[in-house]
């Protein structure tokens, strides 16, 4: 869950079991860098799934969209509630 | 919102279903062709990469394809209308030349040396108007003119726009009058009657002390040295007395109302760098007397940068003039705006001690008077011969 009164910028970098993202927080909420993707399964305003060759990562929020970057590199931007990480070959 | 690369570059938008999204946004990622995606539907990808797109997409995905956005779009919109390209270039050159010329010079800070002087002495040294900034060199001309004149004890060019503003400290004035360099002889008198307040004495011999009542013309400081046997000096020293005045002010109730009704154009001049172009000029009876309103307009780029040219309208402006009346509040209002402009013009180089005012009405209107106590140097040079 995002913290909405954390007044300081929020930047997190790591890699958790395959999966490295890094988020930093911006005027339209937040926005969320993940390595790796080769395929997006599901997108709407509410929710995105991406699929990587480790799992999926399901990104829960409102208003979100996504910026595609050289490289399998997806940027995703809006208000984050829930980022969900599940594991199997894709 | 569009980033800047984009905006620059040019960038297109494209519709596509929003049920084709997700295939659209795995084969984007694939092919890494960098792009914003929204739910909606709406993508917007490079203009440089729209082909590669295309190629991707075709047979695929159905998409609509707007027209090419951005500043490279206008470009290629306007690639056709060569008249309008090239009038935008030669604005541009034309905005560059002239820019990089010197179009105005501004001096400050000089009161003996007169303008037209500092401004040969410029000319000698390489900038005037017309001279391209690029060939002035600021130190260089400061420098010379450091050098080349007496008279100036600092200076500084500085350019804001177009405009060079030349700042400059003249040197103070060290000429000796007369007397003084025939030996300089002097008493220190009282300009005014007053109290002595305080005395110090750097050269003579002090002929009153702390208390003493003196009339203007006395003398405070003699300039003989008594220790040398009586030789004549320069006095020096400086005298502070205690001065009582009484300023008075007489308001009467009657007076003249002056009503502006319009103004009436006089003339009109168009100023480009420093000359003058006279577009109207309406001649009056020079007997009749009358206020001439100087009213100069100048025009600025963007609010910073002014533009070498401005208007300069004369106007007179119309009065109707009637008898009117103040009344008692306005009357000592007036009464206490010039009884404070008298007391500010006593009290110049001096220390207010204190002030009591007093004002009543008086048959013709109302006077009002202020008792004020002020110390002031009362000492001034009175030079004599020896013979």
């Amino acid at each position: 869950m995002t913290k909405t009164n954390h007044k300081e910028n929020l930047k997190l970098t790591g890699e958790i079991s395959r999966f490295r993202l890094e988020a930093n927080r911006n005027a339209r909420g937040m926005s969320i860098l993940l390595s790796g993707i080769i395929g997006v399964s599901d997108f709407s305003d509410e929710s995105i799934m991406l699929k990587s060759h480790g799992g999926r990562i399901n990104v829960v929020g409102k208003k979100l969209f996504i910026s595609v970057f050289e490289n399998n590199n997806v940027e995703i931007t809006g208000k984050v509630l829930e980022i969900i990480f599940s594991y199997g070959k894709n | 919102m569009v980033r800047i690369d984009c905006l620059i570059f040019g960038y297109r938008k494209i519709k596509i279903s929003p049920d084709d999204l997700h295939i659209l946004t795995s084969l984007l990622i694939r092919s890494s062709i960098p792009s914003r995606i929204n739910s909606d539907g709406t993508i917007i990808v490079r203009e440089r990469d729209f082909s590669k797109f295309q190629k991707i997409l075709l047979g695929r995905v159905n998409f609509d394809a707007s027209d090419p956005l951005g500043l490279y779009g206008k470009w290629l919109c306007l690639k056709h209308k060569i008249s309008i390209v090239l009038s935008v270039f030669i604005a541009a050159f034309i905005l560059i030349i002239l820019s990089s010329i010197v179009w105005d010079v501004r001096i400050e800070g000089n009161e003996n040396i007169t303008d037209s002087e500092i401004m040969v002495m410029l000319s000698e040294s390489g900038i005037e108007v017309g001279s391209f900034w690029c060939k002035v060199d600021k130190s260089r001309v400061e420098s010379v003119l450091l050098n080349n004149e007496d008279r100036i004890a600092w200076v500084n060019i500085n350019r804001r726009g177009v405009v060079a503003y030349v700042s400059l400290i003249e040197k103070e004035n060290t000429h000796l009058p007369d007397n003084e360099k025939n030996g300089g002889y002097c008493n220190i008198i009282a300009t005014e009657d007053s109290v002595i307040e305080e005395i110090s004495v750097t050269r003579g011999t002090a002929m009153v002390k702390p208390g003493d009542t003196v009339k203007a013309g006395d003398i405070l400081i003699a300039g003989v040295i008594s220790a040398e046997g009586g030789a004549f000096c320069h006095a020096e020293g400086k005298i502070i007395g205690r001065i009582n005045e009484t300023i008075c002010v007489e308001v009467s109730r009657g007076y003249e109302k002056k009503t502006e009704i319009g103004n009436k154009p006089y003339s009109c001049d168009l100023k480009i760098f420093n000359f003058s172009l006279n577009i109207f000029k309406r001649y009056r009876n020079l007997t009749k007397e009358c206020d001439i309103i100087d009213h100069e307009k100048a025009y600025s780029l963007l609010g910073r940068y002014r533009l070498p040219f401005s208007l300069n309208l004369k106007y007179i402006p119309e009065y109707t003039v009637e008898m009117a009346e103040y009344s008692d509040e306005e009357i000592v209002f007036v009464a206490q705006e010039r009884l404070n402009s008298l007391t500010v013009s006593r009290l110049v180089n001096s220390d207010l001690v204190s002030i009591r005012t007093y004002g009543n009405f008086i048959e013709e209107g109302y006077s009002m008077r202020s008792d004020i106590i002020y110390h002031k140097d009362i000492g001034q040079k009175s030079y004599f011969d020896v013979r």
